[in-house]
């Protein structure tokens, strides 16, 4: 069973160099301003950990709730006392996909305010969207015969879903939260905009400034990080599915 | 061992299985035949409530169905469906265990009775027991389908042309071989098929059905020989009566006078002994003991043809 495995193998490599990044922060940023500055304005700013940290944080916290509250709806969806909400719902998430991020984080702010909680929020909903459309999906397109002779051999509603429908949707259901991972690491970006904190911060200052470095001290580890989100949850994706 | 009585299943307007009864006795094979449409698998799903009937009633072991659970009257009634449909993220072994496993049997009695099943459909578990749906074949599938629905050794079968997607040589074999584990086990079997020659050779009565209603209900002999309905002849077409010489054992009917010639075993049927004539030119075939004559397989379907005209 043991393959080699280029996806992690790529994420290892990615998260090392993420590591590197943001512990010897300094250095990073003189590399970049060897490259990308003219002016030299190296201050005592907050150090590059913390924005990190506050990113990282930021996403955890989005995308956990966004699991629960997706998986938890989609499944619902599915199911014969959720039938009437499923197809306005799939409408609604498939428009919510296709709204901009942007927006979506300003509609936020006058109704929540200024602020962390405002920006989780927005997040969450965001997470959402590609979340709850997966497992709507995912779930739906169980094949009819493999679902009857599920229902057929005597399994209880609960466990056709734990048993048959959801492992069988499993690669789909992930897909739907691979997507939302990535969107979120780099949505969360913006909520440095509603003072929220995270990596954001360096890049909406740096476009302030025009300040190049900034702007790429905040946007490589972003970047890195989606990646990385994306090549373990594709690993996942191939391990968890049959 | 399963009544029904006035049911019917309406769709809309569309009556799919239209006033129909019929009972099935403890330890028989009911073959429910017809064309493509009739209501067929809509009169087995209505057994195990995977349909819920319009009106009539439906009795299993002299309880009506709506006395049980629902999951507990199919825990207890083993049910193949048309397509097959094992569990494609299961291997083989997790596929036969599903029911088991839902009764809560242990793990070790679990694994005994696989392989058990395995070896009773003809698979050697060694081979087969790790292995995933996509890697079998279309027969090996309805195999471990056949299995599955044995696993908790359910008194009923219900059985949706279990065989329909086996080549033909392989299906006969698998006929045969499930012909003899009904008997052996006794189980009581109602069996969906289109296929004439599967159901005349399985089917210890046959019930044929056209627009979701009972034609005619009887013996393979006698739906085949002594048919009074225009529907059922067009149906049969005067098809059917070599496959009635395939229920009939050669063993049953030989005489003890012996006969040069490689010899066939009591156990062939009288179809293989007709179609030895038939190549050898000969009018009398050896067998194991003895031999049998054209003329006696004629007076064998004569006397069938005579005991009730
Ligand atoms: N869920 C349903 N809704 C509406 N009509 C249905 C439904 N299920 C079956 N029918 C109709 O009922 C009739 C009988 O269907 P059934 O599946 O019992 O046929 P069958 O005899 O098993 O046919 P086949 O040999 O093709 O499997 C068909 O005309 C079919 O279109
Ligand atoms: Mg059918």
């Amino acid at each position: 069973m043991r393959r080699p495995n280029g996806n992690i193998v790529a994420a290892l490599v990615l998260i090392v160099i993420l590591a590197m990044i943001v512990i010897y922060s300094i250095e990073f940023e003189e590399l970049l301003y060897r490259y990308f500055s003219t002016k030299n304005s190296t201050g005592s700013r907050t150090p590059l950990l913390v924005y990190f940290g506050q990113h990282i944080w930021m996403v955890l916290v989005s995308s956990v709730i966004a699991v629960g509250i997706g998986v938890g709806v989609g499944i619902f969806a599915t199911t014969k006392s959720g039938e009437e909400f499923r197809d306005p719902l799939l409408k609604v998430v498939n428009l919510g996909q296709a709204f901009p991020s942007p927006a979506l984080l300003a509609l936020v702010v006058p109704i929540l305010g200024y602020g962390y909680e405002g920006a989780l929020i927005a997040l969450v909903v965001y997470a959402l969207m590609p979340i709850v459309y997966n497992v709507v999906v995912g779930i739906q397109e169980v094949p009819e015969d493999i679902v009857d002779a599920a229902v057929g051999m005597g399994m209880t509603p609960y466990q056709l879903y734990k048993k048959i429908k959801i492992p069988l949707a499993l690669n789909v259901i992930l897909g739907g939260i691979r997507t939302a991972l990535v969107i979120n690491i780099s949505a969360a970006t913006l909520a440095a905009a509603v003072g929220a904190g995270g990596l954001g911060v360096l890049v909406v200052n740096g476009v302030r400034t025009f300040d190049m470095v900034l702007i790429l001290q905040g946007a490589i580890p972003v970047t890195i990080m989606a990646v990385i989100a994306e090549l373990l949850l594709k690993e996942a994706q191939s391990r968890l599915s049959f | 061992m399963i009544e029904m009585q006035n049911v019917t299943k309406s769709y809309g307007d569309f009556k799919a299985v239209d006033n129909l009864s019929l009972h099935v006795d403890s330890g028989e094979l009911l073959v429910i035949l017809g064309p493509s449409g009739c209501g067929k698998s809509t009169t087995l799903r209505l057994m195990n409530k995977m349909a819920e009937r319009t009106s009539g009633t439906i009795k299993i072991k002299d309880k009506d169905i709506d006395s049980f659970v629902e999951e507990d009257l199919r825990k207890g009634i083993g049910y193949v469906i048309q397509s097959i449909g094992l569990f494609p993220h299961m291997n083989v072994w997790k596929n036969i265990a599903t029911v088991p496993q839902l009764l809560g049997w242990e793990n070790s009695s679990i694994d005994r009775r696989v392989d058990e099943l395995l070896l009773l459909v003809g698979l050697k578990p060694e081979n087969y027991r790790y292995k995933k749906p996509s890697q079998l074949s279309g027969g090996e599938a309805q195999r471990v389908g056949v299995a599955r629905a044995l696993a908790s050794d359910p008194d009923i079968l219900l059985m949706d042309e279990p065989f329909g997607a086996v080549d033909p040589i392989n299906r006969l074999r698998l006929q045969k071989e499930f012909r003899q584990i009904q008997r052996r086990l006794g189980k009581t079997v109602v069996f969906v098929t289109h296929d004439i020659d599967e159901a005349i050779l399985l089917g210890d009565r046959i019930c044929i059905m056209n627009h979701g209603k009972v034609v005619s209900l009887d013996t393979p002999e006698n739906v085949v020989l002594h048919s009074k309905d225009d529907f059922v002849d067009s149906f049969f077409k005067g098809e059917g009566i070599l496959t009635i010489l395939s229920r009939k054992n050669v063993g049953d009917y030989m005489e003890e006078i012996p006969w040069e010639g490689e010899e066939i075993v009591q156990d062939s049927t009288l179809k293989e002994a007709l179609s030895l004539m038939l190549l050898t030119g000969e009018d009398r075939v050896p067998v194991k003991g003895g031999s049998i004559s054209f003329n006696r397989i004629l007076q064998v379907v004569g006397r069938d043809i005579n005991e009730k005209a």
